[in-house]
């Protein structure tokens, strides 16, 4: 089956990344639709309506957050591309920002204009620096051509971006701490309420978009709510880009309908398990989602139908282990991911992340005692229950899963000081 | 005006209020750490959880707001888990020589351990961790430069109070957190020694003894110090501080909330310049100089007094009131400066009378004449 491409149409395209590129595959038609033939009001019911969801891992239904932020009195208004891209094994922005700059800035556009703001910010994460030149280049060329600047297509509405490259944390994609980072503060996450979208950046009503959800925004207004509705589920409609990473034989970004089941994406999509091997486990939304094992062949990739199984779709990256992987190294490597990434702000987060790094390397290097699985667990039951921010709440995610699923590699760590998946380990 | 439900007890208050102001009016105690009454939402130590319905989540008391309906559990068994476990964590790399700690007494730390329940030995998740790793508290420098304050991190619970009150409350921002996760830690600009104007406030607000005041170092504990209440002498704002005076010598000040026109807040001038109460070089008799060998020897006041009296009349009475002139001082109090002022008037017949003020705010009220036609402030200083 060949993949559903609407956001990753134009890529691989000669010129995608520039304007000349991006106009003759039919670009700025939407901005151009939205300040021609609809009112702010409209495009914000329209895109309700469409049920698009954020993409950037929390879900949040964007148009509701515009509709926030656009009835909120308050003159001076943002809108801000998270283009932060740090869940290890995402590189879905990416590519977005690389090859199809101008439908981002396209989105923002009629972003602005539904919300009612004049300035737009684009946060990437400091590593994309080259996907930052490019942006700011697009951005140039968009001025040059009258989409963005003053009056923009001779209508009533003033839009212009900038670029603002981030320092290299992962809390930074938390939209708060995103916040702080912009205003020249460490990244670290504010106290909600206030949300963002009364009280966002520089204390003025902000909406914080991912990339995909901000590049999705044109083909529901070329193409209506309904047309995006029949695309994936009846919960969450509309394509997801998925980058599949891992034991997999071909790894990539693939953009599907929402709803396409795990057995699809791996051995349809990815090219199946690599040299023949055996799936052991995906975790199907980045580091900080908890893992799905072969049982799940049949689960549904949405928001909804991922929470019932016990996981979460986050940002739609799928990191594949199949059976030669250790689980306590795997474990291991997610924990001193969130050690280092902890902003440090509350104790059950920083804390709890550098003992579970600790308690860890224990039992991989088999020194631990049979208890300290159960620790883990217990320090990782606080963090969910008490973190100040998803961070922490969503940081042992991944080694419980691991725990609950694997636990005799765990055990034979301990026990027998070997490990069952890697014959190869000197434990 | 909402209703809300802790520990069954109904309470009906302002909807702007959190859980812990709800609760703190019911007199039902939630432990905190981080939180400091003067300072703005932080809920960071995560000690103040408590479990509301609908949800049945676990939040902090001190940065979330009251809701309609909303029944709270300050001691439910998933409450007091997180509770524990997140003190003990704290505990965990915190050392507890409170034998020898400045702090021992007055420290938040302790008194939270003590009402929780939990210590070294006793902390049923710590001693875990003890029997796993035999965990050694952190081993950070203990900073000891030539300045007044101490700066022990390895007792540093990380609530960023000092943080805040040096940007929210002084308007400076002299420390921040560096670093991030188990390695982050109070700190300065580049990990430089404390440069600031050394005003003391952030060695005040520790909860803990990982800022202290070097100048009271092992002078006393806490308990044997009795507090007077006294206003500050060095300039016209008032403050109100408290001394800690053991055996009738004066070991430090510091101020408190909602004490007087400066709600606790206190300058360096006034936490640490008062020690010269106790210094045996200070002049605590009038002193007459003897008219043969030029010495100053000590008198009585009514020596003193009857001989200014005596030179006073005689220079009037050859001169005239206008030939006498007085310095007066802002640290004398309004009152000793009317009687001042009206003893040249009325008593000497001397209008010539200035103020040491005038050193330094002159050019201030020159300024303020110009500019606002007004030359004091426009505005109470509770508006600062």
């Amino acid at each position: 089956m060949p993949q559903t491409k609407i956001l990753l149409k134009n890529i691989g395209t000669p010129n995608s990344e520039h304007i000349k590129g991006y106009l003759k595959n039919g670009g700025y038609k939407a901005l151009k639709h939205a300040l021609g033939e609809l009112l702010p009001e409209e495009i914000v019911e329209l895109v309700k309506r469409a049920g698009l969801r954020g993409r950037g891992g929390a879900g949040f239904p964007t148009g509701m957050k515009w509709q926030f932020c656009a009835s909120d009195p308050k003159k001076i208004k943002y809108i801000i591309c998270n283009a932060d891209e740090g869940e290890p094994g995402t590189f879905k922005d990416r590519i977005l920002l690389e090859q199809d700059p101008h439908s981002l800035i396209e989105g923002m556009a009629i972003a602005g204009y539904a919300i009612g703001c004049t300035q737009g910010i684009i946060y990437i994460r400091g590593e994309y620096i080259y996907a930052a030149r490019l942006l700011e280049q697009a951005i140039e060329q968009a001025r040059a051509k009258g989409y963005l600047g003053d009056n923009i297509l001779g209508a009533d509405f003033c839009f212009d971006i900038k670029v603002f490259l981030g320092a290299g944390a992962y809390i930074c994609g938390e939209e708060t701490a995103l916040l702080d980072s912009l205003e020249g503060r460490a990244g670290r996450s504010r106290v909600k309420p206030p949300f963002p979208v009364n009280e966002g950046l520089w204390r003025r009503p902000t909406t914080v978009n991912n990339v995909e959800t901000l590049c999705s925004i044109r083909h529901i207004l070329l193409n209506g709510d309904e047309w995006f509705r029949r695309l994936g589920t009846s919960e969450c409609p509309g394509t997801k880009i998925f980058s599949i990473s891992g034991h997999v034989n071909k790894p990539g970004n693939y953009e599907l309908p929402m709803g396409t089941v795990l057995r699809d994406l791996i051995y349809e999509y990815a090219g199946g398990i690599r040299d023949g091997n055996k799936f052991k486990a995906v975790l199907p939304g980045g580091a900080s989602s908890p893992c799905l094992t072969a049982e799940h062949m049949g689960v549904a990739f949405d928001f909804y139908n991922l929470a019932r199984a016990g996981s979460m779709l986050g940002s739609g990256a799928l990191i594949v282990m199949d059976e030669t992987t250790c689980m306590v190294g795997a474990g291991l490597s997610v924990a001193r991911f969130f050690e280092h990434e902890s902003c440090g702000r509350c104790t059950p987060c920083r804390e709890g992340a550098g003992w579970i790094v600790n308690i860890l390397n224990r039992i991989y290097n088999g020194e631990a005692k049979l208890a300290e699985i159960d620790l883990i667990v217990e320090l990782a039951d606080n963090m969910r229950a008490s973190s100040f921010c998803p961070l922490g709440m969503a940081a042992p995610n991944a080694v419980v899963s691991f725990i609950k699923n694997f636990r005799d590699d765990f055990e034979e760590h301990i026990k027998y000081k070997r490990c069952p998946a890697r014959k190869d380990l000197d434990v | 005006m909402v209703e809300l439900t802790i520990d069954g007890k109904k309470i009906t208050l302002d909807e702007n209020a959190t859980i812990l102001e709800a609760a703190k009016s019911a007199n039902i105690y939630i432990p905190t750490l981080c939180y400091h009454e003067k300072l703005g939402p932080f809920g960071a130590c995560r000690i103040c959880v408590v479990e509301i319905e609908p949800g049945n989540k676990l939040v902090p008391a001190c940065i979330t707001k009251v809701m309609r309906n909303m029944v709270v559990y300050t001691n439910s068994e998933k409450v007091l888990r997180s509770r524990k476990m997140n003190l003990e964590l704290l505990l965990a790399r915190h050392p507890t020589d409170c034998l020898t700690c400045e702090k021992g007494g007055e420290c938040e730390l302790q008194r939270v351990c003590f009402q929780v329940g939990v210590s070294k030995g006793k902390g049923e998740f710590y001693n875990r961790l003890v029997d796993v790793f035999g965990v050694q508290p952190q081993d950070i420098r203990i900073e000891d430069s030539r300045s007044i304050i101490e700066r022990n991190l390895n007792k540093c619970i990380l609530c960023k109070r000092c943080i805040r009150i040096c940007h929210e409350v002084q308007a400076l921002g002299a420390i921040q957190f560096s670093r991030r996760g188990v390695k982050m830690e109070m700190g300065t600009f580049w990990g430089e020694k404390l440069d600031c104007e050394f005003c003391g406030q952030c060695v005040d607000i520790c909860p803990v003894g990982a800022l202290t005041n070097k100048l009271s170092k092992y002078k006393a504990r806490v308990w044997q110090l009795d507090k007077v209440q006294t206003i500050c002498s060095y300039c016209s704002m008032g403050c109100s501080l408290f001394l800690n005076v053991k055996n009738d010598r004066l070991v430090k000040v510091h101020g408190e909330v909602n004490v007087g026109r400066n709600d606790g807040n206190l300058c360096y001038k006034g936490r640490y310049g008062q020690l010269f109460v106790s210094d045996p070089a200070r002049i605590t008799t009038p002193l007459i100089r003897d008219k043969s060998s030029g010495e100053l020897k000590k008198a009585t006041w009514d020596e003193a007094i009857s001989l200014v009296a005596d030179r006073l009349g005689d220079i009037k009475k050859k001169y005239g009131g206008n030939s006498i002139a007085g310095i007066s001082s802002a640290r004398c109090t309004n009152e000793d400066n009317y009687v001042f002022q009206k003893f040249f008037r009325a008593g000497l017949g001397s209008n010539n009378l200035d103020s040491s003020t005038r050193f330094e705010h002159a050019p201030s009220i020159g300024v303020l004449t110009k500019s606002l036609g007004w030359p004091a402030m426009s505005n109470p200083a509770d508006d600062l």
